[in-house]
């Protein structure tokens, strides 16, 4: 009878297990979604913290390259460091506002300036959540950029926060092609987070530190957002093409603020 | 239940903000080890499942490969206990957290291989798993007496 009992405990156990995986994971239960925002403020404070916590090494390493200017600087003391560090976190949100307003000025797109919540909990897979979602306008499949640089795009939207797939994802996929337009490829990211450029034609004009943009040939990302610099070229597995190992313009470890075009 | 859970928040959003992404510092694989090591099965079992939960939360795509590999951890861990091979020294506690999280990222590039139909295995993903190790090395050399006495209590206390 306690034998019986106990098997049964283990079947609806693993019924239930089951039940949670297989939901998940086709989307018939919502658990990612409801669970997710009925956790985001927890997530919104640790996240705060971890980015403030973030900056302030930030800080310290850039203290340490300034150590001689400060030797020099009779003047300044203590007290005026401390409202520097203060200060440099508000500046640095700033400038990166600023520098948003590059490419949404330029092309006269309208842009919806989110943060970032959290990051994939692994190196394999390149995601972040934003703070905002479809109340805000905000639409699946919509740019996401900082400044003049691509950093991903819209995967999923729900009321109050979406999904970003980032330019590094191994599924991302984009045209590109050089500034002077001699090349033309398709960017990808890597597990790790590297990106690399393909289907690179062996006769095509492509150096190092050529500036990569998008090409706007596949009618999903406008032309003339940056994606990197060239690092280095090399031939394909295959021996028909090129690829290139590009170094990305967006800092995607930093990336807290970005824009959502319209 | 609330240790495993608070653990699974701080790598997903306090941490994760800390290292920007790339590299996950895998907390919930620490203390599922040390849970599998050094309590019931059954306790080891729920705390898979609860800190697979939240990882999953946090996570964009294949659903339900980290709550699989947690159960599957805490099952190697039985059999490595019931071979005799208890986590009670430090040493071997660290070894079995940094095959543990070792695994746990090939496992998640495995599952992402069966998704995406290809993927490759470049140099950068090499150093994420080097810098992953270190700082598991690192935490888990680090808080093996904590975690004895937080997970066994008074077994080990």
């Amino acid at each position: 009878m306690r034998r019986l009992s106990r098997r049964r405990k283990l079947l609806i156990s693993i019924v239930m297990l089951l039940v949670l995986v297989v939901g998940g994971a086709t989307g018939w239960l919502p658990i990612h979604k409801v669970a997710f925002q009925a956790f985001s403020p927890i997530g919104n404070i640790l996240n705060k913290s971890g980015v403030r916590l973030s900056r302030a090494f930030d800080e310290l390493g850039q203290l340490g390259s300034l150590g001689r200017q400060i030797d020099e600087l009779e003047g300044e003391n203590l007290s005026l460091n401390s409202r520097l560090s203060q200060l440099s976190e508000l500046e640095a949100e700033n400038s990166q506002l600023r520098n948003q307003l590059g490419y949404a000025a330029r092309s006269k797109v309208q842009t919806i300036s989110v943060e970032v919540v959290n990051f994939q909990p692994d190196g394999v897979r390149q995601f972040v959540h934003i703070n905002k979602g479809e109340s805000d306008g905000i639409r699946k499949g919509a740019v996401v950029i900082d400044g003049d640089a691509l950093v991903g795009r819209v995967i999923d939207v729900s009321g109050g926060s979406a999904v970003v797939m980032l330019v590094n994802d191994p599924e991302f996929r984009v045209l590109v092609g050089n500034q002077n337009g001699t090349t033309t490829g398709i960017v990808k990211g890597q597990p790790g987070g590297a990106v690399i450029m393909e289907r690179i034609q062996k006769n095509q004009n492509l150096h190092t530190n050529d500036t990569i943009v998008t090409s706007g040939l596949d009618g999903e990302f406008p032309k003339g957002l940056v994606l990197g610099k060239v690092e280095s070229i090399t031939e394909s597995n295959d021996g028909i093409f090129l690829v290139a190992n590009i170094a990305i313009s967006a800092d995607l470890r930093r990336v807290r603020l970005v824009q959502v075009v319209r | 239940m609330l240790f495993v859970s608070m653990a699974a928040w701080l790598q997903v959003y306090f941490l994760g903000a800390i290292s920007g992404g790339y590299i996950a510092i895998n907390l919930v694989v620490i203390i599922v080890v040390a849970i599998a090591g050094m309590r019931s099965l059954k306790l080891a079992i729920a705390a898979a499942i609860m800190g697979g939960f939240w990882l999953e939360v946090a996570s964009v795509t294949d659903f339900g490969a980290r709550i699989i590999f947690l159960i599957l951890l805490v099952l190697g861990i039985q059999v490595f206990k019931r071979l005799g091979l208890l986590l009670e020294h430090r040493g071997l506690f660290v070894i079995v957290c940094l095959i543990s999280a070792l695994l746990y990222s090939i496992w998640l590039l495995i599952w992402a291989w069966f998704g995406l139909g290809e993927i490759s295995w470049p140099p950068e993903f090499s150093g994420v798993l080097v810098a992953e190790s270190t700082i598991v090395i690192a935490i888990s050399f680090i808080t093996f007496g904590q975690l004895r006495r937080l997970v066994a209590g008074r077994q080990y206390g």
